[in-house]
């Protein structure tokens, strides 16, 4: 095993908890922006986001307020911040075998402001680099989020400018599952948006218009075009089922996608089950020398989650790729298992597993764990 | 490989949702994609290597960038990682079969022997610029 220590520092930043899909329904709350101030969840979560935390998620009796509750904000800031320090064993088929990488995966403030129905929202912070450690701290600096909004209420319509990834599929935390890492949403590739929608209890719908980031770099596809989630619940809010569709045009290639989303959740046993499916397909331009092509691909998700206790969520997930459906062998399987237990409000433990059967037979395989810590 | 025809092109969305879903997408089609740089950028080393922490323009890992098209071209051809119509001289293609290489690439999974498989047609190729 080939060892490579990078950083072990631990500091607390702070953070604001990171959005699992999988509280939706599990916690009680029929939609993600219950909990968060994002109309498609995610990100900085409210006051009753808080509440949840501390009382329903996490085992204890710690305040889920901000810095523990010793300072109170007026009501119309809002800060968070999350750190997560993590350990990865990777085995990709190296020939001097597995690597080990110790790093800090993620440094970032969150910061809300707002006026009435309008906010201003952000995320910042220091981007992690598990490998390359000849990065400057300027180099590092990134801004995820930042966007004004304006919100008729906790529910109604919204409409928002600026950059964040377009509401889309199951909105997964961990970013190399494939419905993030193949359909444009892996780390960094948020884009610059205009959005509008409307969230009730019953349904919510999101519309964006989308361009790369050309303020800063471009990381991912150099598409712009637009984006459609639409979510309906289901089953006394015990349920959900979504379709989805988006289509980005580059200078050389387009790529479209549509898809469904689902989940369930059982209050006994306490399981949800979660899923996504989504055809895509990408034309790839002419050009000289290069008459044009195109390949249809597949990309899925699913998972089944236990809440064995309070604290503890736990279950297994499977997910495909396959980068072209007519071509054997261009096909990956992702099979994995991922424990979380929330310690204490502000704190949480990541065991998250994973190997990838790919088409012709290899195999790579990942395990991390991670120590997260919000403020 | 022979490049697929331009009304294979047009058909090709139906086709292949119809693939998906008589057969769930399994297929024993023969690898008849382009070996192309604009169509091997496009589909394996954008979306495989150009990531935020690897060889995007953010971060250009060992000043490496994959992200843009005739950059890439530029940087695996006068970079020295691909000699024209020499498989055997082309450190890419060690990389990407991790053979005696001390990291393979890309470190977090390996590509598909058929997308190397590509690759490689298109060095014996030549390693145009098309």
């Amino acid at each position: 095993m080939r060892l490579v220590v990078v950083l072990a520092t631990l500091a607390a930043l702070g953070g604001a908890a990171e959005a699992y899909p999988q509280f939706q329904f599990s916690t009680e709350t029929a939609r993600c922006s219950q909990c968060h101030f994002a109309p498609a969840g995610g990100g900085l979560i409210n006051g009753y986001g808080r509440f949840i935390a501390g009382d329903e998620i996490s085992r204890g009796e710690w305040d889920a307020s901000f810095l523990h509750g010793a300072v109170t904000l007026p009501d119309w800031i809002a800060v968070g911040a999350d750190f997560r320090g993590a350990a990865v064993f990777n085995d990709a088929g190296a020939s001097e075998g597995r690597e080990l990488l110790l790093f800090p995966m993620q440094g970032d403030v969150h910061l809300r402001l707002a006026a009435g129905k309008l906010s201003f929202n952000a995320i910042g912070g220091l981007r992690a680099t598990a490998r390359d450690r000849d990065v400057s701290l300027v180099d590092k600096l990134v801004s995820r989020e930042h966007y004004a909004m304006w919100q008729e209420g906790a529910d109604g319509v919204y409409v928002r400018a600026g950059k964040f990834f377009a509401p889309y599929g199951l909105r997964n935390v961990e970013h190399p599952t494939f419905v993030r890492r193949y359909l444009g949403f892996n780390i960094l590739e948020e884009t610059y948006n205009v959005s509008a929608g409307y969230t009730t209890n019953a349904w919510e719908v999101h519309a964006t218009a989308f361009m790369p980031d050309v303020v800063r770099e471009t990381v991912g596809h150099d598409g712009k075009g637009a984006a459609l989630y639409y979510e309906r619940r289901v089953l006394e809010d015990t349920g959900s089922f979504g379709v989805q569709a988006k289509a980005g045009f580059g200078e050389h290639d387009d790529r479209y996608s549509a898809g469904l989303v689902g989940k369930l959740y059982r209050p006994e046993p306490r399981l949800l089950f979660m899923g996504e499916v989504n055809y895509g397909y990408q034309n790839i331009k002419e050009g000289d020398g290069f008459e044009g092509a195109g390949r249809n691909q597949l990309t899925t998700f699913a998972s089944l989650t236990w809440f064995p206790a309070k604290g503890f969520m736990v279950g297994p997930f499977w997910e495909r790729r396959m980068d072209d459906v007519e071509v054997r062998g261009l096909s990956r399987d992702g099979l994995g298992l991922q424990a979380n237990w929330f310690i204490r409000a502000h704190f949480e433990l990541v065991l998250y597993g994973r190997t990838i059967l790919i088409g012709d037979g290899r195999t790579s395989s990942l395990l991390m764990t991670q120590l997260h810590y919000y403020l | 490989m022979s490049a697929r025809s331009p009304s294979a092109i047009a058909g090709a969305p139906a086709r292949g949702l119809l693939l998906l879903l008589l057969a769930g997408g399994c297929t024993d089609a023969v690898d008849d994609r382009p070996a192309s740089f604009t169509y091997i950028h496009a589909t394996v080393l954008q979306p495989a290597c150009a990531t935020s922490a690897c060889h995007s323009n953010l971060t250009a890992t060992l000043d490496i960038s994959l992200q843009d098209r005739d950059e890439a071209y530029d940087a695996l051809v006068d970079g020295g990682f691909v000699f024209e119509g020499q498989p055997e001289r082309s450190k890419l293609l060690y990389l990407l079969r991790a053979i005696e290489v001390r990291k393979p690439m890309p470190p977090d999974a390996p590509l598909p022997d058929g997308d190397i498989a590509l690759i490689e047609q298109w060095i014996v190729d030549g390693a145009e610029d098309n």
